[in-house]
């Protein structure tokens, strides 16, 4: 009898933990784009290890450029001027020039190469990587052997580091994935996810709009043997919801408001 | 002498505020005593949309000087200078805590006489502390801080 209840009580608690789905928290370009709250700017190397510091969380989104000379730069818009001291393009820019650009800020922040971020600190957090695919100022777009040689060294280099290749140029996933790479899809609608499963593209995971995706088509996703992050969440009620649809992640601008929400 | 001579010696207020910051919008209660032309004020406040949207109590506690340079009978405006110290549980894990420290300098306005209205802006450092899991040390991290608050007032 005794064994009997043992046994039960063992099974519910297992029933229990399946259901507690652990949804990583992902700090949208660092700590936040576009967030009041934030104390940095986006994609500032402080912004960035503010939040991958923060308990609870274990990744966080950056948004990267190729520029002239060959090097990825951290940076969301397309023109320098919007938010920066610089002018132009990163792609058409070097490293002489953009070693003197800072965020227009009060904290003047630097903007930063990809390969001046402190790795060494990150040891088993994740970097989702979200490549631009053509010029900001032409938009032409830019030779994908070239986005692999500039990454290739910090991804070999870096082994302790989980890195994300992320793009939302469907061309580009097989090539990245035949480096071996863990590649996510960015896209904007389910009928896109079915274009990619049409055209038999590699890749391990989608990238969607919260407002795109339902619980439904979260678990679709998975059980497709994808991953789900899900993304333009910022306030508490569209984290909760987004929690509710159990993805692998949520890429959020206000990071404590998401912790608290986890932890409820 | 000047600067210590004012008109309501002696006189306590207690008012209520809401007020927008970096951080979050704070409601909370104020109590002030003048000593001549200078009010000293101390007040607790919380953060609105954590505690009361998200279930998690975002305190605040503060204190300040206002000094009232012009004071009419029914009005007085001046400057002000104000510490806070705030306090957010975001995890229930180790380290899930931040505290924010804003030292701010500013205007305040007031207008009545027993019941008065009024307004804060303040401007000023806004220093957030946590403990870094990268780092494995309390790191702090500043900024410009900013409140903007608007006043009820019972003078007693």
């Amino acid at each position: 009898m005794r064994f009997s209840l043992f046994i039960i009580t063992v099974f519910l608690f297992s029933c229990n933990k399946q259901d507690v789905h652990p949804v990583e928290i992902i700090g949208h370009a660092g700590n936040g784009l576009k967030n009041p709250s934030s104390i940095y700017h986006a994609n500032s190397l402080e912004a960035v290890e503010l939040a991958l510091g923060t308990a609870g969380v274990l990744g966080v989104e950056i948004d990267l450029q190729l520029s002239a000379d060959n090097e990825l730069w951290l940076l969301h818009d397309r023109k320098l001027e919007t938010e920066t001291t610089g002018s132009g393009c990163i792609s058409e820019a070097t490293f002489e020039t953009l070693k003197k650009v800072r965020f227009k800020t009060v904290n003047k922040e630097r903007l930063v190469r990809l390969s001046d971020l402190n790795f060494g600190l990150y040891s088993g957090k994740t970097l989702y990587l979200d490549i631009r695919h053509y010029n900001g100022c032409t938009e032409a777009l830019i030779d994908q052997s070239r986005i692999i040689d500039a990454l290739h060294p910090i991804i070999e280099a870096w082994g302790t580091v989980h890195f994300i290749v992320t793009t939302n140029h469907k061309p580009w996933l097989n090539g990245f994935a035949a480096q071996g790479w863990t590649v996510y899809s960015d896209i904007e609608s389910m009928s896109e996810f079915q274009e990619l499963q049409h055209y038999n593209l590699n890749f391990h995971g989608i990238m969607i709009r919260n407002s795109a995706a339902g619980k439904d088509d979260v678990t679709r996703i998975q059980s497709e043997n994808k991953k789900v992050i899900l993304f333009d969440i910022r306030a508490p009620k569209p984290i909760r919801q987004a929690l509710k649809k159990h993805p692998e992640g949520i890429l959020v601008d206000d990071i404590k408001a998401a912790l608290i929400e986890k932890s409820s | 002498m000047l600067f210590v001579w004012g008109k309501s010696f002696g006189q306590n207020t207690i008012s209520t505020s809401f007020n927008y910051t970096k951080t979050d919008f704070f409601h909370g209660i104020e109590y002030g005593r003048d000593v001549y032309t200078c009010s000293f004020f101390a007040g607790f406040e919380y953060g609105v949309n954590r505690t009361v949207f998200q279930s998690r109590f975002f305190p605040k506690a503060k204190g300040g000087v206002y000094y009232r340079a012009l004071n009419k009978e029914k009005f007085n405006l001046g400057p002000v200078i104000q510490y806070s110290y705030a306090y957010l549980r975001y995890s229930k894990i180790p380290d899930g805590t931040v505290s924010y420290h804003e030292l701010n300098g500013g205007l305040r306005w007031r207008y009545g006489q027993h019941w008065q209205i009024g307004q804060t802006l303040l401007i000023g450092g806004l220093w957030e502390r946590g403990r870094s899991t990268i780092y494995q040390q309390p790191v702090t991290s500043g900024t410009l801080g900013f409140t903007l608050q608007i006043d009820c007032i019972y003078a007693f």
